[in-house]
């Protein structure tokens, strides 16, 4: 490893830095008159009723799956896609079949309704 | 310097495996694990391996961990709960049988051998090989040739992923 | 290194290429029809499913020519992989054709059902075909995750749901764990690859730790898969909540699968540092026979009873991987292939008496069955003493061969304790069976009376091949010894 990576590091430091400086800032110099309506965690809205942790809907857990399904898809299409011209034309009919298979699997999934949010 | 970079990369990364273990609520372990994830990244960056990195990066600490959170809330975790082991007996049973394993293992080590096997086979520098194919080469050409059965079944894996998701998620009607 | 040509692959995974097509077209079939609620969907479906097995099985036969001759890249196509691709079919072809009435009678998402079934059987076969860590690896996930999504696909079943989540996370884990070992022995032997693997410790007089703890790691993996004690937590609880035929499923085909690759791997590309590992797996085979066999005295939910009772086989089958000379591999591969039929045919008994649900499961439920259904009670009873080793019965030949196996190698207190733990486990055997004959039903008001029973054509089937299968191998061995003695990794 080469000091290639010193810009990188310089950056990180610096978004770092400015994240906690600004919390630690806008604490320090922000006036602070309170009241009892401003210390209400929504000040100037409704108050809460009832526990804010309920249950998620199965639903997004159908969409993240599928996300993640077609994200690895495109995951392992990249190195393909790089070495195309190295990798020649039966690595090209493997890929399409992996392609294909994870096309089927797309036509199933809308056919069975799991891009609906209904 | 690298050394220096390195300690505080997989400081990082046990402790946030400590932080996801200990963690008190999901949320929170799954913010440690976020930066495990992505400490592990930089370990990677620092091995020269940048596509394995960004692929760290999207995939882990980016797409499952976002399914993760929503197994987190889609089972409600995080709020009293009962514990699920029960009492002494079986955690006795369990160390015990842990410490046995180990201790039969233990006793297997030769006292003079080594982290790795003796004929551990040195073969061509990474960075040469690097250097010839590009960082995105080097994983390619063993992929797409010896392993091109093992990417053919990941897609067979990935379509019972998504049937298995929709099997269990979507009601017949 | 590698196959240079492209296609050798496709012959070489024919069985698992044809069952991934049909498994995709019933689920496409499944999707492109609007009336979901058709009543024979079961019928229908079970039939193209058991049609893709039978291809499936017919090019596997097809394959015998190339046997051995393909076996360079990271599949192999040797006599034992086809041997284990006819396990698997076999096992899975019985549990399509007990699923039929039952699928429907349940109406479980018929399309899914037998596609992740089928799907399952292409992960095990490709499993047992592999000879890289990361193609089993593979094959294990595809198989692990239809079964886990089997598992828990009735959904009105909260006890489906309880088995499906704990099979789920628990799997999940000693997933993790097997992945952790391969990792760990690939970065200490450089590769992957079983026969990198088994050159680069061919003078391995002393292994590091981290080749060892990957070895452990990598048969922790699979001791979850097939529930040695102590890794057979989970087993109980999710045979008890799946399915039925799922249950079975479970029982023959992950367990079989498992073998066959566990010992591909530690009986031969793993047995130059058997003197690390073996200790472990001489205690692991010790406790489980005894342990699980104890346990299942007291069982009086069959699944339970039938689940622990894996749980001993499991045990039996160890000994084998740790003896790993030729009678002990012929005593594993015809002991899976007699369990697979003993336990496919008992899970057909339950299916019926359980009249394609999840009621009457109970040992005492069987009481008076030998007087109403002599033919369900006589088949049930062939297969208990099969499992149990009984004289004249498959089981019985299976048994011998891994006792004269653990014997050639000098485990002879693995053999005593083979022999003790059978004797033990004929007590819950002969119970059920006990039940079967010489009870008569409880005539108590809360038990409703035992419906008619009647047999579908499929289970008969099942029932009368099973049957016919266990007492052929019983009684004249020499033929199935005979062909196994062909398929054997030790040549």
């Amino acid at each position: 490893m080469s000091g290639s990576y010193i810009p990188l590091l310089v950056l990180f430091g610096v978004s770092i830095v400015n994240a906690i400086g600004m919390g630690i800032a806008s604490h320090i110099l922000n006036p602070r008159r309170p009241t009892p309506v401003k210390e209400m965690p929504y000040e100037s809205g409704m108050i809460p009723l009832g526990d804010t942790r309920q249950r998620f809907s199965v639903k997004f857990y159908v969409v993240a799956i599928s996300f993640i399904v077609f994200d690895l898809e495109t995951v392992f299409l990249i190195p393909w896609a790089v070495n195309l011209q190295s990798l020649g034309w039966g690595v090209f009919g493997a890929v399409s079949l992996f392609v294909l298979l994870l096309a089927l699997g797309l036509v199933y999934e809308w056919r069975k309704g799991g891009l609906e949010w209904e | 310097m690298d050394s220096l970079i390195y300690f505080v990369l997989a400081s990082v990364t046990v402790g946030g495996a400590l932080g996801v273990v200990f963690g008190r609520s999901p949320i929170a372990s799954l913010l440690f694990m976020i930066a495990s994830l992505g400490s592990t990244a930089g370990i990677y960056v620092m091995l020269e391996a940048h596509f394995l990195a960004a692929i760290q990066i999207i995939v882990y600490a980016g797409a499952i961990m976002v399914l993760f959170l929503f197994v987190i809330m889609l089972l409600n975790l995080g709020h009293d709960y009962k514990r699920d082991i029960r009492g002494g007996l079986a955690i006795l049973f369990a160390f015990g049988v842990t410490g046995g394993i180990g201790g039969l293992l233990a006793s297997r080590v030769m006292p003079e051998g080594t982290l790795l096997l003796n004929s551990y086979p040195t073969g061509v520098s990474i960075d040469t090989e690097i250097a010839e194919k590009g960082i995105i080469g080097v994983i390619a050409e063993p992929l797409f040739n010896e392993y091109i059965v093992a990417f053919e079944f990941t897609g067979v894996l990935l379509f019972v992923a998504i049937v298995g998701a929709l099997a269990l998620a979507k009601r017949s009607d | 290194m590698s196959f240079l040509n492209q296609w050798n692959y496709f012959l070489a995974l024919g069985p698992q290429a044809i069952l991934t097509t049909f498994a995709i077209g019933i689920l496409l079939f499944g999707v492109s029809r609007n009336n979901t609620s058709d009543e024979h969907q079961g019928w229908l479906l079970g039939r193209i499913s058991l049609a893709g097995v039978i291809a499936a099985g017919i090019v596997n036969a097809g394959l015998y020519p190339f046997a051995d001759r393909l076996s360079d890249g990271i599949v192999a196509v040797d006599r034992y992989a086809l041997f284990s691709n006819w396990v698997l079919l076999l096992g899975s072809a019985m549990a399509i054709l007990i699923s039929i009435s039952y699928v429907e009678k349940q109406r479980i998402q018929v399309p899914e059902y037998f596609a992740l079934l089928l799907f399952a059987t292409v992960g095990l076969m490709l499993m047992t075909a592999s000879l890289d860590l990361m193609l089993v690896f593979i094959g294990l996930e595809i198989a692990s995750i239809s079964v886990y999504a089997l598992a828990t696909i009735d959904q009105r079943s909260p006890k489906g749901s309880e088995a499906g989540l704990k099979y789920f996370l628990l799997g999940a884990f000693s997933t993790g764990i097997f992945l952790y070992g391969v990792a760990l022995i690939y970065g200490s032997t450089g590769s992957a690859n079983l026969t990198e693997i088994l050159n680069a410790t061919v003078d391995a007089d002393d292994t590091g730790v981290m080749l060892i703890t990957g070895v452990i790691m990598l048969a922790v993996g699979f001791c979850f898969k097939v529930g040695v004690v102590p890794f057979h937590m989970w087993t109980p609880d999710v045979y008890q909540g799946s399915p039925m035929p799922i249950t079975g499923y479970m029982s023959v085909a992950i367990k079989a699968g498992a073998f066959f690759t566990f010992y591909r791997i530690f009986g031969i590309y793993l047995d130059n540092i058997q003197f690390s590992w073996g200790t472990v797996f001489w205690w692991l085979a010790l406790v489980t026979m005894i342990g699980a066999n104890l346990v299942a005295l007291v069982q009086n939910n069959i699944k339970r009873l039938l689940a622990y009772s894996g749980i001993a086989h499991s045990g039996y089958l160890l000994i084998t991987v740790l003896a790993n000379n030729t009678t002990s591999e012929s005593g594993l591969l015809y002991y899976l292939a007699v369990y697979t039929v003993a336990n496919m045919g008992l899970f057909a008994g339950f299916v019926l008496v359980a009249n394609h649900a999840e009621h009457r499961v109970e040992v005492s439920d069987y009481a008076g069955l030998g007087s109403k259904q002599p033919f369900i009670a006589m088949a049930l009873t062939v297969f208990l003493l099969s499992l149990g080793g009984f004289p004249a019965t498959g089981g019985f030949i299976g048994k011998i061969l891994i006792l004269r196996g653990a014997l050639e190698d000098n485990y002879l207190l693995l053999a005593i304790a083979l022999v003790i733990s059978t004797l033990i486990s004929y007590w819950y055997y002969l119970r059920l069976a006990w039940f079967m004959w010489m009870k008569e039903q409880a005539a108590t008001p809360n038990t409703e009376k035992a419906p008619e029973i009647e047999i579908p054509l499929a289970l008969k089937l099942v029932l009368a091949v099973s049957l016919v299968l266990i007492v052929y191998a019983g009684i004249f061995p020499s033929q199935l010894i005979g062909f196994i003695e062909t398929s054997l990794l030790k040549g």
